[in-house]
């Protein structure tokens, strides 16, 4: 017998087998489900069609599977996707956010657009109507710059950053108990004492940023070894309400937190190398219920992952 | 001949339209303060930071401990051997977030100290140095009006 005959005769068995197994898998995950819509998303119709059209399928509930997702094994990755985009962002639940949530999530939207990352090149390749053109980018620019108002600071604005500041005692040692993030990771005191790598005017949020790099990080600079940065780098990157007056002077009001990126590539290999962490208000009470807070910060920075996950470019001095 | 031409423009486009390259690896260079100029052996640490919307220009404010104390401590008299040293950039956008705005060419580092004068009185000396090489100007035009500027500004809130 020849070698293409008893290949031949294998055929038909290893092809009965594996239609079963098809058939039989498509019983494995349970279906998709559309939970209600309870407060669906509002902006001028052609932003919002552009949204409907290229995220609703992952980040609402009103996913409109095609026949090709429905087919396991690929309805298993599909259902993936959904469950974890809606956790991310959902724009069925989109009223229950407060306002400035809503905004950040927009803007945040917009950054994913432009970097590529959404909608995921995995769905728009089966998916090709859900591709924004640059018309439809614009559109959106256009849209969420449009919410980004920075007035002059009122005089809530000015007495909260007053009150702040004389409450603030910079001399007084760190508090008894260091703060200490869901994830195990503690406030350091020390990133005062760091180099400022950079500074950021953010007219999405109204604050002002001053992003902190530890001696390792310095180094890497000036080495220009920063991609990957190495092990030991540290960053802290701490953010102030801006306090404008009427002539445009810009100056930090009150301090809304410092967040922080430890590199260490063994050690925080689950977390993409990087060690996770923001402490709130000048009590810095740590932020997100439990560990899982740091998925938040991953699919923000996700857009720079080919640069280490590290969205600012810092400056030698 | 064709073919593969049509092919591999296809492909190039594909790939072209896939990732936008977000810029990898790179130092901000034109924000960077000369070597030469050596701004680490002053030993400042951060006190606030800036931005004037109207010039497009964001600045950060760095002391030593002394000037820092003085800073908090509001009104009182400057105290020799404060040092504060103000770097201004003209602003660029972030190319890595639409939303925001970073520095972009060294336009100015302001360099202000205090040193034990005449009679007990202390002098301030004030040097302004401009440009992407740090070099000092030689005009004193508004320099009073600086050293007022500098000496007024608070810290921000670092917990
Ligand atoms: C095929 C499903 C899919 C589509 C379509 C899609 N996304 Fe996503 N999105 C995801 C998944 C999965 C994540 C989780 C992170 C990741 O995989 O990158 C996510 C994460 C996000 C996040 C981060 C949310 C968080 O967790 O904080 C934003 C913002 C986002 N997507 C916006 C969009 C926008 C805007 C569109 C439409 C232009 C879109 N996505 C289309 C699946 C999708
Ligand atoms: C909505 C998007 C978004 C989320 C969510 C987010 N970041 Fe960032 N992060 C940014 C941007 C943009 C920058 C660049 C600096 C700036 O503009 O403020 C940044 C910068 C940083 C930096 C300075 C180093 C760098 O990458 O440039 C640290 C540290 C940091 N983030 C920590 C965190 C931590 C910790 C979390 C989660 C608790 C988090 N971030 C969540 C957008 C985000």
């Amino acid at each position: 017998m020849s070698a293409a005959a008893s290949f031949r005769r294998l055929l038909l068995p290893a092809g009965a087998l594996f239609g079963a197994a098809f058939v039989s898998i498509q019983f494995i995950h349970p279906p998709l489900e559309n939970p209600p819509v309870t407060g669906d998303f509002q902006a001028p119709v052609a932003v919002k069609s552009i949204v409907q059209r290229a995220c609703y399928d992952c980040h609402s509930n009103q996913t409109n599977l095609r026949w090709f997702d429905k087919v396991a094994p690929v309805s298993w990755q599909v259902a993936d996707h959904v469950q974890e985009g809606r956790a991310g962002l959902n724009f069925s639940t989109w009223q229950s956010l407060p306002p400035a949530d809503q905004k950040a999530k927009l803007w945040e939207s917009v950054n994913q657009i432009i970097a590529g990352a959404m909608p995921r090149t995995d769905y728009t390749l089966v998916h090709p109507a859900a591709k924004l053109s640059a018309q439809d980018v614009t559109v959106l620019k256009q849209y969420v710059a449009s919410l980004a108002k920075n007035p002059p600071a009122d005089t809530a604005k000015r007495n909260a950053a007053d009150r702040q500041y004389r409450h603030w005692q910079p001399t007084q040692a760190v508090p008894a108990t260091v703060p200490v993030a869901p994830n195990g990771i503690a406030y350091l005191p020390d990133y005062k004492n760091w180099q400022a790598i950079s500074t950021t005017e953010r007219f999405d949020n109204g604050t002002m940023r001053v992003v902190f790099g530890n001696a390792v990080a310095v180094k890497a600079i000036r080495d220009k070894h920063i991609n990957p940065w190495p092990n030991g780098t540290a960053f802290a990157k701490v953010a102030w309400d801006q306090l404008a007056d009427a002539q445009g002077n810009v100056r930090p009001g009150a301090f809304k937190q410092v967040e922080y990126m430890l590199k260490d590539d063994q050690k925080y290999a689950a977390t993409k190398g990087w060690g996770w962490a923001r402490f709130k208000t000048p009590e810095l009470v740590p932020y997100g219920k439990d560990a899982l807070f740091t998925t938040e910060c991953i699919h923000c920075h996700q857009p720079m992952k080919n640069n280490d996950f590290v969205f600012t470019q810092p400056l030698k001095h | 001949m064709q073919v593969p031409t049509i092919a591999l423009v296809g492909l190039l486009a594909l790939s072209a339209c896939s990732q936008p390259q977000v810029p990898a690896g790179q130092l901000n260079e034109a924000a960077s303060l000369p070597a030469s100029f050596d701004f680490n052996k002053l030993d400042l640490r951060v006190l606030s930071t800036f931005v004037n919307r109207r010039q497009a220009t964001t600045a950060t404010l760095y002391g030593n401990d002394l000037a820092r104390q003085a800073a908090l401590g509001g009104t009182s008299a400057a105290q020799p051997g404060e040092v504060l040293a103000l770097v201004t950039w003209r602003q660029q956008a972030d190319p890595n977030w639409f939303g925001a705005r970073i520095p972009g060419a060294l336009q100015s580092l302001e360099l202000l100290r205090i040193e034990p004068g005449a009679a007990g009185h202390p002098a301030v000396t004030y040097q302004c140095f401009t440009g992407k090489a740090l070099t000092l100007r030689a005009d004193t035009l508004h320099q009073q009006e600086r050293i007022a500027y500098l000496l007024a500004q608070k810290p921000a809130v670092l917990p």
